[in-house]
């Protein structure tokens, strides 16, 4: 597995203020699609802004065998990104758009962006401050989703936008898009919509990472079973990581506990990225 | 790919469809100032002639007037220029912070150098040699229409000819030039502050300037600050007054001294100044953390 992001004491500290980012590793391989996951502030965009080359860090950072502080205009022919939705000036034109970044980006395929625009509302002819925020954010992601790319990193790529469309997206990013040479970074509020074409997941709290693991170690890893409360007291006392009411049961959760020990307990179950996201925070908390 | 999608003339056409202003500014003038005089009238009475070949209108006059003509349509919208560039600098690497689309611009393979490079020649290269062409179209149509319209100014309109335009032009292209030189460090200025800028670039540039002369007069009673920037600002202010504007080798303008100019210090200094603005410029479109 070649390493695509090689990250190592990671850290950012903004003026005296708080630390965003906290001594953090982890590495990405090449074809992997990694989901970023933490509550706001917890470091994500940082972590992210530091692998663009966006802003100074300390630690080491390697992306594509690349310094992205000392390489960054190298570096950005073969990364694309979206680090905010709506940040395509009001005053583009679409077809002006689509002629710049053809101009200046070697590896973007015209024709793809069009066909991805085709099925929206976005008209060639439509300035951005025509645009609602819905297509303005469909614009850019046709712009980034055109350039072949090894490594796309996306920051809540589909933030503001209705479900249908960004089910679209995540289809097409997932079946034209993504090959065994490319790689995804993405972050999102929506980790359900997306846990099932992620292949690793990395969370973080408060500057740290506080798992990281590929999602198919997930159900090996991890479990859940939900109780009557007449077995709440024996199911306690497996020391569960975290518990969670449901409809007058309880669900608990399990690391490296046999699925076979909990089965006399209740209804045992892998639990979904979504509800291990919230069952560490609240270990956390 | 043609050279209209080429990677650098790209760069160039962002800044013009962003900023509509600097070639919409003196585009509009220029169409006033060929079409206005259209609407005059010269019907006096019967036969009535304007001639500028007449013998009380003085020799110098007759037969630079195609000159003096192209000379001040350049002028004029030279300085409708100057005006939309010094605003288009100082907007120019802060409307992009403002809206955050400097976000969307680094996502794409263009360094902080070219961006930086392409804002700079557009406005010191790109936009004079633009409004130096449309002078010259301005001045070629004006005399083409005043031809066709006014008959009886028919006579006076024959020292309107191409090659006292293209003499002009000659001369404009000199003086440009210099320009180019001597400003530049004005225009790296101004690009400073638009980079530095939080909100009112034009604040961020003018009030330094300000306060130091400010400063320097409360504290020590002098005005050398403000001596030296009215020399760099309006450099033709020392001249000898007599010597602007003489006729030398049959054309109305004088050239630049360039010999005294490049044997100075002043324009090197200018320079180096502004090498090293453009260089901090660069550093903090590339280093700093404007999201």
């Amino acid at each position: 597995m070649t390493a695509i992001i090689e990250a190592r004491g990671l850290s950012k500290r903004y003026g005296r203020g708080k630390q965003a980012v906290d001594g953090v590793n982890f590495t990405v391989g090449a074809g992997r699609i990694v989901g970023l996951i933490g509550r706001n502030g917890a470091g994500k965009t940082t972590v992210i802004k530091s692998v663009l080359g966006l802003t100074p860090y300390e630690g080491e950072l390697s992306v594509l065998g690349r310094d992205p502080t000392t390489e960054r205009g190298a570096l950005m022919r073969e990364v694309s990104f979206i680090a905010d939705v709506a940040v395509l000036p009001k005053w583009l034109q679409v077809k002006d758009a689509l002629d710049y970044v053809q101009g200046v980006h070697p590896a973007f395929n015209r024709e793809r962006a069009e066909a991805f625009l085709a099925a929206t509302d976005v008209k060639l002819k439509h300035k951005v401050k025509q645009l609602s925020k819905g297509m303005v954010t469909q614009l850019h992601l046709a712009l980034v989703m055109a350039i072949r790319a090894r490594l796309l990193v996306l920051d809540e790529p589909t933030l503001g936008l209705d479900l249908l469309v960004r089910r679209r997206f995540y289809d097409t990013l997932v079946n034209d898009y993504m090959d065994e040479e490319r790689t995804i970074l993405v972050t999102t509020h929506q980790v359900e919509e997306i846990e099932h074409l992620l292949t690793d997941v990395i969370f973080i709290e408060q500057g740290r990472i506080v798992l990281d693991t590929p999602t198919d170690q997930i159900a090996g890893r991890y479990a859940q079973v939900i109780v009557t409360n007449d077995q709440l007291p024996a199911a306690r006392a497996m020391k569960p990581f975290s518990e969670r009411p449901l409809f007058g049961r309880t669900v608990l959760f399990f690391e490296n506990v046999p699925p076979e020990q909990l089965a006399t307990l209740g209804e045992v179950g892998t639990p979904s990225i979504a509800d291990l996201f919230v069952a560490r925070m609240q270990e956390a908390a | 790919m043609n050279f209209w999608n080429s990677r650098y003339v790209m760069l160039v056409r962002r800044e013009l469809w962003e900023h509509r202003t600097l070639w919409l500014a003196p585009a509009v003038v220029a169409a006033l100032m060929v079409i206005l005089p259209m609407f005059g009238n010269f019907r006096a009475g019967p036969g009535f002639q304007i001639n500028v070949n007449a013998p009380e209108v003085p020799t110098a006059v007759q037969q630079y007037f195609g000159q003096i003509v192209m000379v001040s349509l350049a002028t004029v919208l030279g300085v409708v220029s100057c005006i939309v560039s010094v605003i288009y600098l100082l907007d120019s690497l802060f409307a992009e912070r403002k809206d955050r689309s400097i976000l969307f611009w680094k996502s794409l393979p263009v360094t902080d150098t070219e961006t930086v490079l392409s804002k700079l020649v557009l406005a010191l290269v790109i936009i004079p040699l633009m409004t130096l062409l449309l002078a010259f179209a301005a001045y070629c149509m004006l005399a083409g229409l005043l031809y066709l319209r006014y008959e009886q100014l028919r006579p006076a309109l024959e020292n309107l000819s191409l090659a006292q335009g293209l003499i002009s032009v000659g001369q404009l292209v000199n003086t440009w030039l210099f320009v180019l030189l001597w400003y530049a460090p004005v225009a790296a200025y101004l690009m400073l502050a638009s980079v530095l800028a939080r909100r009112a670039p034009l604040v961020y540039a003018v009030l330094p300037p300000f306060v130091v002369v400010m400063i320097e007069s409360m504290l020590f009673g002098t005005d050398h600050v403000a001596r030296l920037l009215r020399r760099w600002l309006l450099p033709t202010s020392q001249r000898d007054p007599a010597s602007d504007f003489r006729l030398s080798d049959g054309r109305i303008m004088d050239g630049p001294d360039w010999a005294n100019a490049l044997s100075q210090p002043d324009i090197w200094l200018g320079l180096a100044a502004a090498v090293v603005m453009v260089y901090i410029v660069i550093r903090l479109r590339r280093y700093r953390d404007d999201t």
